[in-house]
């Protein structure tokens, strides 16, 4: 069994462009896959992304152009895999669309349904697609999310609960589809050096956790090497969870942490005034 | 098709009760890609050659067993000087072996029992992990601890072992913190309903016929499956993980209710 080898095996991951779902598409690339990335408002440089494939020794990965909440680019991108592949091998629903919340009165139900449709539902209606086309469902299904729904990231509000729902979309899938040998599962992380996170947290965050966390940035290949993990063979006894990838930031993301490293991190103890 | 790619060439893997069940599979499977292991298992609980003879099945190494109980510091200096000599540091170390007192009535909850089983399951863990740095001069680059959903729910007679698995967990999370700067992760497997001997052993046969009774042969979990998804967590694809509980259950799990049996109640008879 050589888990390592995707060769003949297609792989699609969508918002695939940038961050993390680019680092995705690169580690199945690496390992051989036939990798297709979407992207819908990403200015990535597609250029680039074929030399950085390249000089991984990957094959050329298939840019597409498609918005993962409309049914009719779903089924373009998947009809194109088609003509090359009998099956989808695995299929990493990435893209997640929500705006940034700075207060309460900034919630609004159209925001929330547009942020379902863009961040949680795309992992039903992609495999309900791939079953039509395909006449079969991916062996591996993976959603990317975050601990948002766990505890209080900035801005989150919005996205938080769609992740929420996402992952247990997940948990329900992975119980449907398991007695087709599908494994549904989730994969968290924390905090990458990526776009989205300047564009959820602002600008200023990612020097504020350098100052204060260093520890706490996840490398984006490291998820992507994770993700590849549950999707080569060797976790098939892992289903309908939720696994998280963040160095250990969920443990350790408190001011219990910060009050043990105060002195390393020069947080003088505040008096009041 | 390729064989298993050989990344353990040369590294040495320590799995804790690795003569039998799930530890002997996980053993095997780390074999199967080139590692040298070391098999504890307590005195005269296996047959050496019957083991031996496993790994030679699959062109492995040669697996060198020592009969250590996992509750005896004595025994743990010994494992490790002897490692020591014949291969040094540890790369991988499964802690897997749990001897915890069962408990089938509220007589059986004994301070003694409940004191000897977290020594015996829970302390273990620990006690390795720190050995590794002591006679080696590092910590494993890998620690995963073999675990269950028994913390959580209800399993029968397992009252000391979820309290020690509770524990050993809390103490993964806590190590993850503390060694979080060196080359060092640990992370938990919970896998549960495996036909082994310990499963026999804790539950007694008639919970195997009983759970037969509801669920298909396929929902139980098997050794193998388990071994990969432990063997998954050193393969280098998990390196950002530490910390973690993992449920290696195919979802059973979640389903592990009287929903699931509402659904089926037709075909079961209910």
């Amino acid at each position: 069994m050589n888990w390592n080898d995707f060769s003949g095996h297609a792989v699609l991951v969508t918002g695939g462009t940038k961050g993390i779902g680019l680092a995705t598409g690169l580690a199945f690339g690496r390992r051989g896959a036939d990798v297709t990335l979407t992207q819908k408002w990403s200015s990535a440089d597609t250029q680039t992304i074929r030399v950085t494939f390249a000089e991984a020794g990957s094959s050329e990965p298939h840019i597409l152009e498609a918005d993962v909440s409309q049914d009719e680019d779903v089924r373009t991108v998947l009809a194109a895999i088609h003509e090359r592949h009998d099956s989808l091998h695995t299929f990493v629903s990435n893209v997640a669309v929500a705006p940034a919340v700075r207060a309460f009165d900034q919630y609004n139900r159209r925001d929330f349904a547009r942020c379902i449709d863009y961040s949680a539902w795309p992992i039903v209606s992609h495999v309900q697609a791939i079953k039509e086309i395909f006449g079969t469902y991916p062996r591996y299904v993976l959603a990317m999310s975050s601990e948002g729904s766990e505890s209080y990231l900035v801005n989150y509000d919005i996205m938080a609960a769609a992740k929420a729902a996402l992952e247990t979309l997940c948990k329900y899938m992975n119980l449907r589809l398991r007695d087709y040998g599908t494994r549904v599962n989730v994969l968290r992380t924390r905090f990458a050096r990526t776009d989205s996170l300047r564009d959820m947290f602002g600008d200023e965050f990612e020097g504020f956790i350098d100052r204060y966390a260093p520890e706490m940035f996840t490398e984006a290949v490291e998820v992507g090497e994770a993700a590849v993990g549950l999707c080569c063979g060797l976790m098939d006894a892992i289903g309908g969870q939720v696994i998280t990838v963040d160095r250990g930031a969920n443990i350790f993301d408190n001011f219990s942490r910060l009050y043990d490293q105060r002195d390393r991190l020069s947080l003088a103890i505040r008096k009041k005034p | 098709m390729n064989g298993p790619p050989r990344i353990y060439e040369n590294r040495v893997v320590l799995v804790t009760g690795g003569t039998k069940g799930l530890g002997l599979g996980i053993a095997l499977l780390f074999a199967a890609h080139g590692a040298q292991t070391v098999l504890t298992c307590r005195w005269g609980s296996a047959d050496p050659n019957e083991v031996r003879k496993r790994f030679a099945d699959i062109g492995g190494l040669e697996p060198l067993i020592v009969e250590a109980d996992v509750s005896r510091s004595d025994d743990t200096k010994v494992l490790f000087e002897t490692i020591k000599k014949k291969f040094g540091p540890l790369y991988a170390f499964i802690s897997n072996a749990s001897n915890a007192a069962t408990v089938q009535s509220v007589a059986d909850l004994t301070e003694r029992a409940f004191l000897q089983s977290m020594r015996a399951s829970a302390w273990p863990t620990v006690e390795y992990t720190l050995a590794s740095k002591e006679h080696f001069g590092r910590y494993p680059r890998y620690v995963v601890v073999i675990s269950s959903d028994g913390p959580d729910r209800f399993t029968p007679a397992y009252d000391f072992v979820a309290s020690a698995k509770s524990a050993t967990e809390v103490l993964a999370r806590y190590l993850a913190y503390r060694l979080r700067e060196e080359d060092f992760r640990i992370n938990v497997i919970r896998s549960r309903a495996i036909k082994t001997d310990s499963f026999t052993h804790t539950f007694g046969g008639d919970f195997y016929d009983f759970l037969r009774s509801l669920m298909s042969e396929g929902w139980f979990i098997t050794v193998e499956e388990v071994a990969k998804a432990t063997f998954g967590l050193c393969s280098g694809m998990f390196d950002a993980m530490t910390g973690q509980v993992v449920v290696a259950d195919r979802g059973n799990t979640f389903a592990d209710c009287i929903s699931i049996l509402y659904d089926n109640r037709k075909s079961l008879g209910l």
